[in-house]
């Protein structure tokens, strides 16, 4: 009995001290290991969904959006029959299945079938219960207005990366980074909650432009590019005191939805990248300088009645005869040969410093990638004509920004603003986190000249003036046309067939709410500012100032409600 | 002997007690982290019921979105109900002004009508003259 006892006593011990031992093993000499090993088992790492913020026009509309969608990828050793599961995934997403055979086939566990599918093709094909087939959660970028405003927004590519426009411009604030973490799963791999978030927001942007006042930009630069069968248009609407864009449209354009589709020149956003000769609507440079350097009076007479006059061995003409001119006259018919004699007046080197002085060769600073400087050469690299042709508008090349932010100038007097698209950056849950804020813009020209002038530009859409067409009914419009000619690339000589049609002004004259430039690419048919791009302005600021709320002046007190308190 | 026996009898009451006590500490112990379990898996459920609603959102936003575009919009009004641009002629602009207080506003050019504009802005789509 007694012996019993001790063996069982001994058995007892020795399996105690086994367990002992063991537990030791477990949790002090292999602890690291096994800790890390377990936590391999019940902790699985996931990536954290990276989502783009949303863009808002200035109204708080959306712009870009992101869709929830999932892409499709394999596992090629898990795929049974591959030759019919490919037949039957083509049937779905309508790819080829050699296509989806090759893919079948490849190296590797983890192969992209198709990215971001809709989410009823994605439904068809859980459908097929195809083994070695999965899906990830994908987000796509969505522009919901489609074409509208896309030289502006810009796009992304296939894994929503930036690639143009205000995307690209800001993309550090509209992607947050994403990282990994961990979750934890039991052994059925059911997860539990990570008490963690796994989408990281970009914050959100608010633009300066306005969807309704970019629509109308738009729609009337499509009629116009129809009716006057042009190669390409731009037009820019901006507000004069803040250097706020209100619109900006380009045509041709395309669909950020489907980049890929269209071609570079379509995707180009013109108005701030490309350069053409900007003819009379640089004529505010003389204009201006002429006044400020107290060169003329508004009475100050100029002989044009030859209808040309020869500088450095070129003639320069005007395109109808007019005898002899006020200064003011000058720039209400947009007569060349007065413009060359006022640009003589004043003499190289002012000429020089006032385009300068409006912004021209230089880059306007608008939030936007690719933006060009355009150019003016200096005054000693000028030849003899160019004093001429400076004067009127060539020889120079400037963006339609440029020349829009230097009548915006005269608009609200004599300042050059920073034209920009983004107004606010909020975080996800709506706070705010920067706001743009104007800086002091630098001084063009002095307020009195900048009053004067637009007086002058006044007299520009009305009787006697070249751009009749643009006046609105209601308001008074200050503004310039412009027709230069383009460079053919053949001959390196002005083309006699291809010219750049443009009006650029603002309206209300006195109390201007809207900059706009409106141009237009070889139009066929017609060839001057004043017929071809000047009814586009006069339509969209008419549209423009109906949504803006902004009275007519003309009603002489008709139309004004008399309001007051109870 | 009256001493041991209220020993016993202590030690009789306290054991037990003690034991009890200490299996109910565990088996709360073990009901609590099994509840803890039971909350995370629930969490869980709730977080992907969640982000499936919001993926539903985010798609519903879009679409939104998509069918308040202003051409969208256009086209509807004018191909659909037949509604034009108001003439800017016959459109009035009140002048903002906030207070508590609805403000009484008349037309000065022939209208007899007398308005309560109780909104702080201000176009008002009838005309003038009975027009």
């Amino acid at each position: 009995m007694r012996k019993r006892t001790v063996i069982l006593s001994t058995a007892i011990v020795f399996g105690f001290v086994a367990v002992v031992l063991r537990l030791s093993d477990l949790m002090l000499l292999n602890h690291e290991r096994l800790s890390e090993r377990a936590k391999l088992q019940h902790l699985k790492q996931e990536d954290v969904q990276v989502r783009r913020g949303v863009i808002f026009d200035r109204k708080g509309r959306e712009l870009a959006v992101n869709l929830e969608l999932e892409s499709l990828y394999c596992n090629p050793d898990e795929i049974a029959t591959p030759e019919k599961s490919a037949t039957n995934l083509s049937s779905v997403i309508g790819k080829e299945p050699g296509a989806i055979l090759a893919k079948f086939s490849s190296k590797g566990r983890f192969v992209w079938i198709e990215r971001k599918l809709e989410p009823e093709v994605a439904d068809r094909i859980k459908g097929l219960k195809i083994k070695g087939l999965g899906f990830m959660p994908d987000a796509k970028r969505f522009y919901p207005k489609g074409t509208l405003a896309s030289h502006i927004l810009g796009f992304v590519g296939i894994d929503n990366q930036a690639l143009e426009g205000v995307e690209l411009k800001y993309d550090r604030h509209l992607m947050n980074p994403g990282g990994k973490i961990f979750v934890a799963r039991d052994a059925s791999g059911k997860t539990l909650s990570s008490g963690l978030d796994i989408e990281s927001r970009g914050n959100n942007i608010v633009m300066t432009i306005d969807e309704v006042l970019q629509y109308m930009v738009e729609k009337e630069l499509d009629k116009a590019m129809l009716r006057w069968r042009a190669s390409a248009a731009t037009a820019i609407m901006m507000d004069p005191f803040t250097g706020e864009i209100l619109a900006l449209a380009n045509r041709p354009a395309y669909d950020p939805n489907n980049p890929s589709r269209y071609r570079d020149f379509e995707r180009r956003n013109r108005a701030i990248t490309d350069l053409y000769e900007p003819g009379s609507t640089f004529k505010i440079i003389v204009g201006t300088s002429a006044i400020e350097e107290k060169v003329v009076s508004l009475n100050t007479k100029f002989d044009c009645s030859k209808g040309g006059i020869e500088v450095g061995g070129r003639v320069i003409h005007d395109a109808h005869k007019h005898g002899v001119l006020t200064f003011k006259e000058v720039i209400q018919k947009s007569s060349n040969v007065g413009s060359v004699m006022i640009g003589m007046k004043l003499g190289k080197e002012n000429v020089y410093r006032y385009a300068k002085r409006f912004g021209f060769g230089e880059k306007t600073g608008i939030d936007l990638r690719g933006e060009v400087s355009g150019w003016i050469r200096p005054p000693e690299k000028w030849s003899g004509m160019s004093i001429g042709s400076i004067s009127i508008g060539q020889e120079v090349a400037v963006t339609p920004l440029q020349v829009l932010r230097a009548y915006s100038a005269i608009a609200n007097g004599g300042i050059l603003v920073t034209p920009h698209l983004v107004s606010e950056i909020r975080s996800p849950d709506g706070q705010l986190l920067a706001s743009f804020r104007p800086k002091d813009g630098k001084r063009a020209v002095s307020r009195k000249t900048a009053d004067i002038f637009r007086e002058i530009l006044k007299t520009v859409t009305e009787d006697g003036g070249t751009a009749k067409s643009a006046s609105v009914d209601g308001n008074y419009v200050a503004g310039k046309t412009g027709t230069s000619q383009i460079i053919d690339p053949d001959t390196k000589r002005y083309s006699k067939e291809k010219y750049v049609s443009s009006f650029v002004g603002f309206v209300p004259a006195d109390n201007p709410k809207v900059a706009i430039i409106v141009v237009i690419y070889e139009p066929k048919g017609q060839i001057y500012g004043g017929v071809v791009a000047a009814p586009v302005f006069r339509e969209v600021a008419r549209q423009a100032l109906s949504y803006l709320n902004v009275p007519r002046e003309d009603s002489g007190g008709e139309n004004i409600l008399v309001v007051d308190r109870r | 002997m009256i001493h041991t026996g209220h020993r016993n009898m202590l030690s009789f009451i306290v054991k037990p007690l003690f034991i009890a006590l200490l299996l109910f500490g565990i088996f709360s112990i073990v009901w609590l982290r099994s509840g803890v379990v039971t909350m995370e898996y629930s969490i869980g459920d709730l977080e992907k019921k969640k982000m499936l609603v919001l993926k539903d959102r985010k798609m519903l936003m879009a679409a939104r979105a998509s069918l308040l575009s202003i051409q969208k919009v256009e086209n509807t009004a004018m191909g659909n109900f037949g509604l034009v641009f108001p003439d800017r002629v016959k459109v009035i602009h009140v002048k903002k002004q906030r207070g508590p207080v609805p403000y009484r506003a008349s037309a000065s050019g022939g209208i007899r009508e007398t308005l309560d504009v109780r909104r702080t802005s201000y176009v008002l789509p009838f005309t003038f003259n009975g027009q």
